[in-house]
């Protein structure tokens, strides 16, 4: 299977969201994205630029699910938004359907995705996130099969790199 | 009996097999033990019967392993659908899944959706189901398959042995999520959850039965649960046999301040209700001008008339005779048919304010309160307000379906912050103490939705007030009888049409009955409680 990785450094909570509103443009129907990072590091930030990019309606709130595990928007592709920060065992996560959204034709994002790296679908996009300093954010992003190779290119070219 | 959350079950689970050192898995084979016993109990025709087991992966999969070897070594007929793959069971549940395996009990494999669709004709061939599938940490809505498998077992119409929780009920709020298993009978380990006795979770648990897993009290009290369940053996426990040098001196006497014009009947309530719950005297203080009308309908309880406004309510005119009667008092009820005037309502405020004996709050007097409860700051003696959920949205300044929502958390804020004793009415009346303790009262009925119920509940609480009992007792005591009398009436008259007056009149015998009532025959199971 073919796998990429490249490296974007964002120097504002805006460039991220930015960076977020190019990926939501290019996603496809199924799409997985795999969010990790401490704390702060911006992986809300950067869900509300894709909940952009998706046509996610600009009234609707984006904010993290750590409560509700999972938050859906409507969009040009369905939203569905997970926050795993709570999830203690994998077994958990049968409540929320989780294989069953990754299964379908919907957007996935799911934060704190390292807690369930096993279970993560073969082609995805995982995207690492690491604090530089208090404005700047490495985000190493690391496609797994076409679709996400394709993607990156894509994002990698309208962010002008 | 304590009531807990998820989080505290789980963490006296926890202390249980770390502190004290019960193996995980010996709570797991007792708590299937004991569903499997209290499920023969219940349908003893179950030999004939097909049972299917619904579970998941985690340690509620794992309980419902161990009812299905019981189940089988019973002969009874059965198979386990488990919805994940095998391989993803992990820890305690994974060893039950492999015992299960040496018995030659069938399990099928329903790790999506589509396996889901193809093994549904055989699910519908089962008799009897076993809910294991999701337990009592739930942390979001449930979707997916689970939501799906949920849906399915409820539309199969057989009956269904929650364990632990009915799949999707949120165990602290009562509240289905997404989807929710609507059981028979639940069979829940340890302690009963609070959402398994607020609505609408108590409908949603069918019959509750609660099996002692070996949890030791030191560790229940050590994680100190603030949540208790309202029973008839906690209320018998406030009543000791009165002695016979008792006299009405010594039972108590009760001040009564009620009644505007058009509204006297609410005080007469409470002051018959208070004499019939016990007390000793009670005294009805009225505007002087009601008192004819009042006195000829009264003949045990006394009137007082008092100084009135031109427009015949009672005013900050009557503090200070209010007051002198108050000497040699040991309860003041105020509020009933007191009428929402500007001068009734100073008058109330500053009664509550500086009564020296406890005050039961409610309707007009409660309404004297909304807009500000700085009057329920430095009290002088202990104040029980008793809203019913509109009476509470207006204290807090919210709507009535935000305090449905929120019953518990509104009652106990309200208390903790005040500092007084608030009785959240409705069905399953929440009994918050200043102490931030909450009890949940199981008794009532929908029969009691009529008028002067209300003004029953205050005179029984400030009866048994001024006959001595502790106030935290009282008004416990107070909150389960009166509505235990009328379950009494709803069974022996019909399920309505019984008046808050056929409650007065029962509460003597229907008292007589609770505190008489030995404390029932050893049950078949002694580790085993039905509620």
């Amino acid at each position: 299977m073919k796998i990429t990785e490249h490296r974007i450094i964002s120097h504002s909570p805006e460039e991220t969201a930015r960076l977020g509103a190019i990926l939501g443009k290019y996603l496809s129907n199924g799409s997985v994205i795999a969010l990790t990072g401490e704390l702060g590091s911006g992986k809300t930030c950067l869900t509300q630029g894709i909940a952009r990019g998706l046509q996610v309606p600009e009234d609707l709130c984006i904010t993290s699910p750590t409560y509700t595990l999972v938050n859906e928007y409507p969009g040009r592709l369905r939203l569905f938004h997970v926050d795993l920060y709570r999830i203690e065992d994998v077994a958990e996560l049968d409540e929320i359907g989780l294989d069953e959204i990754m299964g379908s034709d919907d957007v996935t994002v799911i934060e704190w995705a390292e807690k369930i790296m096993e279970a993560l679908p073969k082609e995805c996009l995982c995207i690492s996130i690491s604090i530089v300093d208090d404005h700047t954010r490495d985000f190493l992003l690391t496609g797994c099969g076409q679709t996400a190779v394709d993607l990156i290119e894509k994002c990698l070219h309208e962010f002008g790199l | 009996m304590y009531l807990v959350t998820a989080q505290q079950m789980k963490e006296m689970d926890r202390l249980t097999i770390e502190s004290f050192g019960i193996p995980g898995i010996v709570l797991m084979e007792s708590a299937g033990r004991g569903a499997v016993d209290a499920l023969l109990r219940r349908f003893p025709d179950i030999y004939h019967m097909k049972v299917g087991i619904a579970a998941g992966r985690g340690n509620n999969g794992g309980d419902g392993f161990v009812i299905a070897r019981y189940l089988a070594s019973n002969n009874i007929e059965l198979a386990v659908f488990l919805l994940s793959e095998k391989q993803h069971v992990q820890g305690d549940a994974a060893t039950n899944l492999t015992l299960l395996e040496q018995m030659g009990i069938p399990v099928h494999e329903i790790p999506d959706t589509a396996s889901f669709e193809s093994h549904q004709p055989q699910m519908r061939q089962y008799d009897l189901w076993v809910d294991a599938m999701l337990g009592t940490g739930l942390k979001s809505d449930v979707r997916g398959r689970f939501k799906e498998v949920i849906d399915f077992v409820n539309t199969l119409q057989k009956p269904i042995m929650a364990v632990d929780i009915p799949s999707g009920l949120d165990s602290d709020t009562g509240k289905p999520r997404g989807a929710c298993i609507r059981a028979t009978m639940t069979v829940t380990f340890g302690l009963p959850k609070i959402g398994q006795v607020v609505l609408p979770g108590a409908e949603l648990v069918g019959t509750l039965e609660v099996v002692d897993i070996g949890i030791p009290p030191a560790v229940v009290y050590e994680v100190g649960p603030k949540y208790h369940l309202l029973t008839q053996n906690l209320i018998k426990a406030s009543f000791k046999p009165r002695t016979l040098q008792a006299h009405k001196g010594t039972t108590g006497h009760l001040l009564v301040v009620a009644g505007s014009p058009g509204k006297t009947g609410a005080g007469i309530m409470t002051s018959r209700a208070a004499m019939r719950m016990g007390a000793g005297l009670v005294t009805l203080g009225i505007p002087k001008s009601l008192n004819m009308a009042m006195e000829s309908q009264l003949t045990e309880v006394m009137t007082e008339p008092l100084p009135e406004t031109p427009s015949q309510t009672l005013g900050l005119s009557a503090y200070e005779r209010i007051m002198s009667l108050l000497e040699g008092k040991k309860g003041l009820a105020i509020g009933p048919g007191l009428g929402t005037a500007k001068t009734t309502q100073n008058l109330v405020r500053k009664l509550v304010q500086t009564s020296p004996v406890p005050v039961v709050i409610d309707a007009d007097g409660l309404n004297s309160l909304i807009g500000d409860l700085t009057y329920l700051k430095n009290l002088k003696a202990p104040v029980i307000m008793t809203p019913h959920p509109g009476e509470m949205a207006r204290l807090v300044g919210t709507t009535p379906s935000l305090v449905q929502q929120e019953r518990m958390g509104v009652a106990r804020n309200f208390a903790t912050t005040h500092k007084v004793y608030l009785v959240l009415k409705g069905a399953r009346t929440v009994v918050a103490h200043p102490d931030g303790t909450v009890f949940i009262n199981p008794t009532g009925n929908p029969g009691m939705a009529s008028g002067g119920m209300g003004d029953v509940l205050t005179g029984i609480i400030a009866g048994l007030i001024v006959q001595g009992l502790p106030v935290h007792e009282a008004v416990n005591a107070g909150v389960y009888l009166h509505s235990s009398a009328a379950d009494l009436l709803a069974r022996n008259k019909g399920p309505v049409g019984f008046l808050a007056s056929d409650v007065i009149e029962i509460l003597p015998e229907h008292f007589k009955e609770l505190v008489e009532a030995p404390p029932g025959p050893p049950q078949p199971n002694s580790f085993i409680k039905t509620l």
